[in-house]
């Protein structure tokens, strides 16, 4: 009888629980509006707040708010979060409402950025597949050429690159110097160098003030012995822009190279005012002065570029302090 | 609760983590091991019956203690069943918990 009574009295109590529980959810859920909900999550996108975003996000969709945007903004929340499922999940559903260009390029993104973690080709491939269907649906879009001829890149399949690249080229879109500038990339990793200026200095004729293209000229006549044409174009790029560190260490080398010590030295000197804790710029510093037998001075800069994490330069002041 | 049926209880229990670990599934972003359903509702039961079995622990020495002291007081000899007692603490407590995990849950 006590037995029995307990039992009614827990089974009614669990029972009573899950009203209750119930009915709050109902209440609750009723109280919420959509649009508070979509400016919060808006709000949070925007600053950056991924986790909260993508929160608010789906909180809209299971409340039943389709809106293309909304998929996208909850997918891109989740690719930055990294679960990629879930956006894979997200940007399916959205295909089904409304098939657009931007959402099969989000499937191929969130494939290629599968493909990064997992090393699987499967998942290139699956990206591909979706970037193609992108173009087809905008043959003007940018971003899928852009990733398709990277996805290439990094499969080395580099002619299948270069003619994802030249239809963008074809489709006359704006800004075609980075495509250019893609191109030239293409034929730099097969050496074919003289192919890559080629396409370098058409990126630079419609753009002049490419940096890339002009730090990758100057790399070229390096790698040509022309260290005359090299340090030309790693001038060009102070000229555009005197706060970037690379043409002052990469003209530096070329004197180094050169064995102009004293001329690398200013140059590295120049590269170190602006970024003073580089432990490459700190470590061929460091050499130039030990060539010039300025052994004090070598070591400062040594020691600098030991602090940071160059072995080279621990290497060197063993040998250093070994020998004096 | 359940006190002659305690298995059932833990079924409860269980299904209970189940209810929550859906809701906490759609605030959060899950990930990790926790990806995982069954692990996740394995850790979320787990977790409501230590914390609970802890709180029910602290709650029923209290008790006695105040029961000790009553009867000192009193002179009075009271009977009571510890287990029992102990038990209703525990279902209690676990039952407040979910309530309290699951109000956080739906709430934006």
């Amino acid at each position: 009888m006590v037995k029995n009574l307990n039992y009614k009295i827990s089974l009614l109590i669990t029972i009573l629980l899950f009203i209750i529980a119930g009915t709050i959810y109902f209440i609750k859920n009723k109280q919420y509006s959509c649009d508070t909900f979509l400016y919060r999550a808006n709000h949070y996108f925007l600053n950056e707040n991924f986790l909260q975003s993508a929160r608010y996000y789906r909180k809209l969709i299971s409340m039943g708010f389709v809106d293309e945007k909304v998929y996208i903004n909850t997918s891109n929340s989740l690719i930055k979060l990294g679960d990629y499922k879930r956006a894979k999940k997200y940007l399916k559903e959205a295909l089904k409402n409304n098939p657009s260009s931007e959402i099969y390029y989000l499937l191929g993104y969130t494939y290629y950025a599968k493909s990064q973690i997992s090393l699987l080709q499967e998942y290139s491939e699956e990206a591909i597949k979706y970037l193609k269907k992108s173009i087809e649906l905008d043959t003007k879009n940018k971003s899928s050429y852009r990733l398709i001829g990277q996805i290439y890149e990094q499969l080395k399949k580099f002619e299948h690159a270069r003619t994802w690249y030249r239809k963008a080229l074809f489709e006359d879109i704006e800004n075609p110097s980075e495509f250019y500038g893609f191109i030239a990339y293409t034929y730099f990793e097969e050496s074919r160098l003289d192919d890559a200026m080629k396409y370098y200095r058409r990126a630079i004729d419609y753009n002049k003030n490419y940096i890339s293209a002009y730090c990758s000229m100057g790399e070229i006549y390096k790698i040509k012995n022309d260290f005359d044409n090299s340090e030309k174009y790693y001038q060009q790029v102070i000229e555009i822009n005197s706060d970037y560190v690379l043409p002052y260490y990469k003209i530096g080398n070329i004197y180094y190279e050169k064995q102009d010590y004293q001329q690398a030295i200013n140059w590295y000197q120049k590269a170190l005012k602006i970024e003073n804790n580089n432990s490459i710029i700190n470590y061929y510093t460091g050499m130039s002065y030990k060539k010039l037998n300025m052994l004090a001075e070598a070591i400062k800069y040594l020691k600098i570029a030991a602090y940071c994490g160059n072995d080279d330069a621990v290497k060197e002041l063993r040998t250093i302090l070994e020998t004096f | 609760m359940f006190y002659k049926n305690k298995i059932l209880f833990f079924i409860v229990l269980a299904i209970i983590s189940l209810i929550l670990y859906y809701f906490i599934n759609q605030q959060l972003i899950l990930i990790g091991l926790l990806n995982n359903s069954i692990i996740s509702i394995s850790i979320l039961f787990i977790s409501i019956i230590v914390i609970s079995f802890v709180l029910s622990t602290i709650v029923s020495l209290i008790l006695s203690l105040i029961l000790k002291l009553y009867r000192k007081i009193t002179n009075k000899k009271i009977k009571y069943n510890r287990k029992f007692i102990f038990w209703l603490n525990f279902t209690i407590i676990s039952y407040i918990l979910s309530f309290i995990i699951f109000f956080e849950s739906i709430t934006y």
